[in-house]
């Protein structure tokens, strides 16, 4: 078994780089895992990456060593059991610490190569970035815009009885 | 780098990693199937970095519930967006009111509304706000609101109508005008509402055009001229010299104790000139305590501490009054109100000058139920609740006059707390008490006093 955890593959990002790593590693990716279970004869062709560029690929394969030798997900993982908190691993908050774009980069690439304890680290990293924000700020801060007219702000208000109706 | 997938082929990628049997996002409430179909209609422009729905729905996951209905009002796509409204559409509205708690357990929620400990006491008193959660999303949408104010007895935003020279004003909400929750001076015509309070401190935390200036609880009487003996009933045509004076400033502070916390500081002053003292003196054998009562009559503490008339005689009695009285900080047994009576004599002159401060916390102001404010204001009707925590039966009506309210367990467990962490007046609050008229002649006191006056 080791040896074919010590096994290298390469991945090839969006941008062309070949990057070569450990079959381990590369397998907490879903997405790598059955592409590798699904060809056969791990090592022997580049495994293309089409939606990560280099860069981020480099950040989440850094990601997937550091978290290696976690307990694989369990598939039957209860949504509603999931912690509702905002706690994030000391280690996995420096991780985080990059900037916007990098993060939702991050995020969309977990997403797409299916690394789900990845992804959710994103995502509470973002929650937290959300938290105690009102809807202003929220799009203050990620640069969403107000396609919303006053007025019908104003009909939100009063169709959830937020404001008094008069 | 590519700043954003094709949306196709993020839909590819959920499809493919469900035919492989592992789903990338797990939400029972939100079934990957729901948004096949939605892709094609949504604005890619309107999301945080254009992540897909399903992105934004798993960090909803993480998130209170206030925050994923300030996540769905921020674009028209997110607000739309059923699998979103299902996480906090029917949650924040029509839920029986033990769920809306359960929502939220204790300390959670004191966190939530960043309350000192004195003041999660009486969030519990107050079980008519069963739905905890609104009040805390409505507070975050008012944040964006500056037009609006926000009133937690009838757990809605009201928008401010009135033009005033002073900018927009608001229409105070008729639950809590009936309410009667006001701060009030009654001996000097002073008074604001407990939405006036709210208002300068939601512009204090968040800058104009939020809320309202501090000058709208600010007060500056100047001297005002009184006459106790009617120039007739002596039988005199002349103006009475028999004028005493009176004058009281309020100024609203900002004091930090976790958080800000508004204070009201008031000089209040009686002066009465050297011919006044001279006639109340042949008049009656005990001007002191006569002086007490004027003191007494027209001095307001708060609206519990009724003892002036007692310490202004005691201290016109001590031998050393010629020179300026020591004072004594004394506090109100009831509210945050600390206060000190001064009195200045001159060496040649007879005339006395009485200084009354005070120094009252009304705390954060953000609700019209926390301890602070709730002891120091008055309450004219009974239509604000004290419930048993944990209780979900209909609260009981209080009323600051009756004796039930100061005993109620939690109010005393939170006002015991308030003291202890309320931060002592300034030092240099016994500086700030110069005499003012004192220093004029008497003779010309009276004199513009009896120009103006047509007593």
């Amino acid at each position: 078994m080791s040896s074919t955890d010590e096994q290298k593959i390469i991945l090839v990002s969006s941008d062309g780089v070949n990057i070569e790593t450990a079959r381990i590693i590369a397998e907490r990716s879903m997405l790598i895992k059955n592409m590798i279970d699904d060809l056969g004869n791990p090592g022997e062709e580049p495994i293309p990456i089409m939606n990560v560029s280099e860069a981020v690929l480099r950040k989440v394969l850094e990601w997937c060593d550091h978290h290696k030798k976690d307990a694989p997900p369990e598939k039957d993982e209860d949504a509603e059991s999931r912690k509702k908190t905002t706690d994030i691993e000391e280690w996995d908050q420096k991780f985080m610490q990059v900037d916007q774009e990098m993060l939702f980069e991050i995020i969309l690439a977990a997403n797409y190569m299916d690394i789900k304890a990845l992804l959710d680290v994103g995502c509470k990293t973002v929650a937290n970035m959300i938290k105690g924000k009102s809807p202003e700020e929220i799009r203050k801060t990620f640069n969403i815009q107000n396609d919303f007219t006053p007025e019908e702000e104003e009909q939100i208000r009063r169709e959830n009885e937020w404001a008094e109706d008069r | 780098m590519t700043r954003s997938y094709p949306r196709a082929q993020i839909h590819l990628a959920t499809c493919q990693s469900l035919s492989t049997g592992a789903q990338p996002f797990s939400d029972p409430l939100c079934p990957n199937k729901h948004f096949q179909g939605s892709y094609d209609v949504v604005e890619m422009d309107s999301r945080p970095h254009n992540l897909p729905l399903e992105v934004v729905l798993q960090i909803c996951q993480a998130l209170p519930l206030r925050s994923i209905v300030c996540v769905a009002l921020t674009s028209r796509e997110l607000y739309h967006a059923q699998a979103l409204q299902k996480l906090w559409r029917s949650r924040l509205t029509g839920l029986n009111p033990k769920h809306r708690l359960c929502d939220c357990p204790r300390l959670l929620e004191a966190r939530a509304f960043k309350l000192r400990s004195e003041e999660t006491e009486m969030l519990y008193m107050r079980t008519d706000i069963c739905n905890h959660e609104l009040l805390l999303t409505l507070e975050l949408l008012d944040r964006d609101l500056p037009e609006h104010w926000l009133c937690d007895l009838c757990m809605k935003l009201h928008k401010r109508v009135a033009q005033t020279e002073d900018g927009l004003t608001y229409r105070p909400c008729t639950l809590s005008q009936s309410n009667g929750l006001f701060y009030r001076l009654a001996p000097w015509d002073y008074q604001f509402q407990f939405e006036d309070a709210q208002q300068v401190m939601k512009r204090y935390i968040y800058g104009a055009p939020h809320g309202l200036p501090f000058e709208m609880i600010q007060m500056d009487q100047k001297w005002e001229s009184i006459s106790d003996w009617s120039p007739r009933a002596l039988g005199s045509t002349e103006p009475s010299p028999l004028i005493w004076k009176k004058s009281i400033e309020v100024k609203p502070e900002i004091v930090f104790s976790s958080g800000p916390v508004l204070t009201l500081w008031t000089k209040q002053r009686l002066f009465f000139p050297s011919v006044y003292i001279g006639i109340l003196g042949l008049r009656s054998h005990d001007w002191a305590r006569e002086i007490g009562q004027k003191a007494e009559t027209h001095f307001a503490i708060c609206c519990h501490a009724n003892d002036t008339g007692r310490h202004v005689a005691a201290l016109l009695d001590q031998p050393s009054r010629l020179c300026r009285a020591s004072p004594e900080l004394r506090r109100c047994d009831v509210c945050l109100t600390e206060y000190a009576f001064f009195v200045y004599q001159e060496y040649n002159k007879d005339s006395v000058e009485i200084v009354l401060s005070t120094w009252t916390s009304l705390g954060s102001c953000k609700h019209s139920f926390l301890p602070a404010w709730l002891t120091s204001s008055w309450l004219t009707s009974e239509l604000t609740w004290f419930g048993e925590r944990g209780s979900f039966a209909f609260p009981k009506p209080f009323h600051n006059n009756t004796s039930e309210f100061y005993d109620h367990a939690a109010f005393r467990r939170a006002m015991v707390l308030a003291r202890s962490t309320k931060r002592n007046p300034p030092s240099d609050m016994i500086g700030r008490l110069e005499p003012s008229v004192s220093k004029e002649s008497d003779v010309m006191l009276v004199q513009t006093v009896s120009d103006s006056s047509d007593i």
